[in-house]
């Protein structure tokens, strides 16, 4: 596998102060255009080439125009193309952060009729290595810091554009492109219940679509500076940046999710028309962020999904940072991202409520046997629409596990509806866990911890810790012999990435089991010391 | 109260014991160039904070300033405990 990496030939021009408030300034009402293109990477084009000098980027280093996007992202292609093994539908991963080249090297991939493997640039070296097993990635694009030393590949480096070139893009002819429609365009690694990456499948018309919905249901403009700080490589950032290219918008990226007042500047600064982010970063925006005491009168609206933020504190939003609006959102990656919305004006009236369908998303609560079941009545969340997945990778068995044969999703989610048809989470039929917006699935942590420790029997329980989600790990020997805890500690913090880092650990004889010889994990969640 | 001293002891051993892939980290290491900061300790170190040392951190506190190094965590502390002993 080559390692790639992107490089700018001199830095971006600082984003000018005259160029920054002259967009500001001046409304441009300019209508989100019609997407014609069965491809996400045409579709991408097209919009570049109208909106050529418009910026597509914005951070605090510089300001990327569409024509420069499409410029960089042709570069990609012509490498990948030129590739001596190129083969269409191949898959090319990137590991890159939240940046221009990011964006440049998704539709590069794209363009270049490969399948975009978007990973997080902080990547346990166990996963990396089972997802290079499961797709074979030929190329990864990275960063240069980021070029893991331990892959022992070639490295090429990639010259990008003069961000102050001449705009060339309209020279650069169309694409006729071998791939959309139903075929792949990206596979999401996700969590699943072996503890093994699932790869969802996603095709050019799941995106298209999901993109297109969203549009739809949140008030998407091509004159928004969408402020982004969530990462590309998850479905809620990959759909946030989805649909702003495609509606020929503009990305900030300023600030740090980390310190809540720097997201509340950087919406000020940059002018942002919109933040999106995932619930806990709302917590903290909440209690750290002076959310609402710092005028931002550029932003319209703020919208959170990738989780369930608590309806009091959803109201709190809300109402410290009207008159702009704030839209609850519910969606999940095999739906490609987004399945419902609440309109903004149904927050206080529907406390609690995930929204309904959005355009195109049809939702249904159902009982064990498959049968819909009436208002008020809890049942598993069901979800059909061209934008739910084509599968997962390689898993034929997982996938009609959760997709019926007739294009319906089992969400694993439980919910029920009111008589007006707005829906309402009831809890995890399954034993997913969200923590700061990552998807973990207990099994990863204690595959990997009997991995490490074959005499170790480890079972990993959500608690809440400072109002937040985390894990904590029971373990005991698996047959004889004695646990060393401070070792699987130290194995923990050091392998693998701070959210799947239990935050409690306890030790006992055995593990309490149930009637069915099955962990009895209610048993064990009652050891879990209360915050 | 503690001192700054033993304040600094506690605080370099907790964020140590969440970074142990950064021996060398010292009182001046810079966390967030380092890139040892992420959210998840961050959200620990305030929780630990407020418990240990009985202090409420507010907007204004969450700062990268304030949490660059630890040096820089421990004259938080210090200024949001008026009877702490210099």
């Amino acid at each position: 596998m080559d390692t790639v990496i992107l490089q700018f030939a001199a830095p971006a021009p600082k984003p000018g102060e005259p160029a920054r408030s002259e967009t500001a300034r001046s409304i441009e009402l300019v209508p989100v255009p019609v997407m014609t293109a069965t491809d996400l990477g045409t579709a991408f084009f097209d919009v570049a080439r109208a909106r050529a000098d418009h910026p597509a980027v914005e951070t605090g280093s510089g300001v990327y125009s569409y024509d420069w996007l499409l410029r960089a992202a042709e570069r990609v292609r012509q490498y990948l193309c030129a590739r001596p093994d190129y083969t269409p539908g191949a898959c090319v991963a990137l590991r890159l952060p939240n940046s221009p080249e990011y964006i440049a090297a998704f539709y590069g991939t794209l363009l270049a009729d490969c399948v975009a493997v978007p990973l997080p640039v902080a990547l346990e070296r166990l996963r990396w290595q089972q997802i290079q097993e499961q797709c074979s990635p030929d190329v990864v694009i990275a960063r240069r810091e980021q070029a893991d030393p331990n892959d022992n590949a070639a490295v090429t480096v990639l010259e990008l554009p003069d961000v102050a070139g001449e705009a060339t893009g309209r020279t650069i002819a169309r694409p006729a492109p071998r791939r959309g429609g139903s075929d792949l365009a990206m596979l999401l690694f996700t969590s699943g219940s072996t503890g093994m990456p699932k790869g969802v499948m996603l095709s050019h018309r799941n995106l298209l679509t999901n993109a297109g919905s969203i549009l739809q249901g949140l008030p998407i403009r091509s004159d928004d500076r969408a402020l982004v700080l969530i990462p590309f490589c998850h479905s809620f950032g990959n759909s946030i940046l989805q649909t702003h290219m495609l509606a020929g918008a503009t990305i900030a990226m300023g600030g740090t999710l980390m310190f809540p007042a720097s997201i509340v500047d950087a919406v000020a600064d940059f002018h942002a028309t919109s933040f999106s982010a995932v619930p806990e970063v709302y917590g903290m925006l909440l209690k750290y962020g002076q959310l609402g005491e710092r005028p931002t009168p550029s932003l319209r609206y703020m919208s959170v999904a990738g989780g369930e933020l608590r309806a009091d504190l959803a109201a709190d939003v809300a109402a410290r940072i009207a008159p702009a609006k704030f839209y609850v959102m519910y969606g999940q990656s095999e739906a490609t991202a987004r399945l419902a919305i609440l309109p903004p004006d149904q927050l206080g009236l529907r406390s609690g409520s995930i929204g309904k369908p959005l355009t195109g998303v049809a939702l249904a609560i159902r009982d064990e046997a498959g049968r819909e079941l009436p208002a008020g009545v809890v049942g598993t969340l069901w979800a059909r629409g061209d934008n739910i997945m084509l599968g997962y990778w390689q898993d034929a068995a997982t996938t009609k596990d959760i997709l019926s044969d007739d294009g319906w999703l089992s969400t694993g989610d439980m919910a029920h509806r009111d008589e007006d048809g707005y829906f309402y989470l009831d809890g995890r039929a399954n034993l997913l866990v969200k923590v700061q917006g990552h998807r973990v699935h207990p099994a990863e942590i204690e595959g990997a911890v009997e991995a490490w420790f074959p005499n170790a029997r480890a079972v990993a329980l959500p608690m809440v810790k400072s109002e937040e989600t985390r894990f904590a790990l029971f373990l005991a020997p698996q047959d004889e012999g004695t646990i060393d805890v401070a070792e699987i500690r130290a194995a923990c913090m050091r392998e693998l990435p701070s959210h799947k880092v239990p935050v409690h650990f306890e030790v006992l004889d055995r593990l309490p089991l149930t009637s069915a010889y099955k962990v009895d994990r209610a048993a064990l969640k009652l050891r879990i010391p209360q915050a | 109260m503690a001192d700054r001293t033993q304040i600094e002891a506690d605080i370099l051993q907790f964020v140590r014991s969440r970074c142990p892939q950064y021996p060398a980290l010292g009182a001046d290491t810079d966390l967030l160039e380092e890139g040892l900061l992420d959210s998840l300790l961050l959200v620990d170190l305030i929780f630990q904070l407020e418990e240990r040392y009985g202090i409420k951190l507010g907007s204004n506190h969450v700062s990268p300033g304030n949490f660059r190094s630890v040096s820089a965590i421990v004259a938080l502390v210090m200024n949001q405990t008026p009877g702490a002993a210099a």
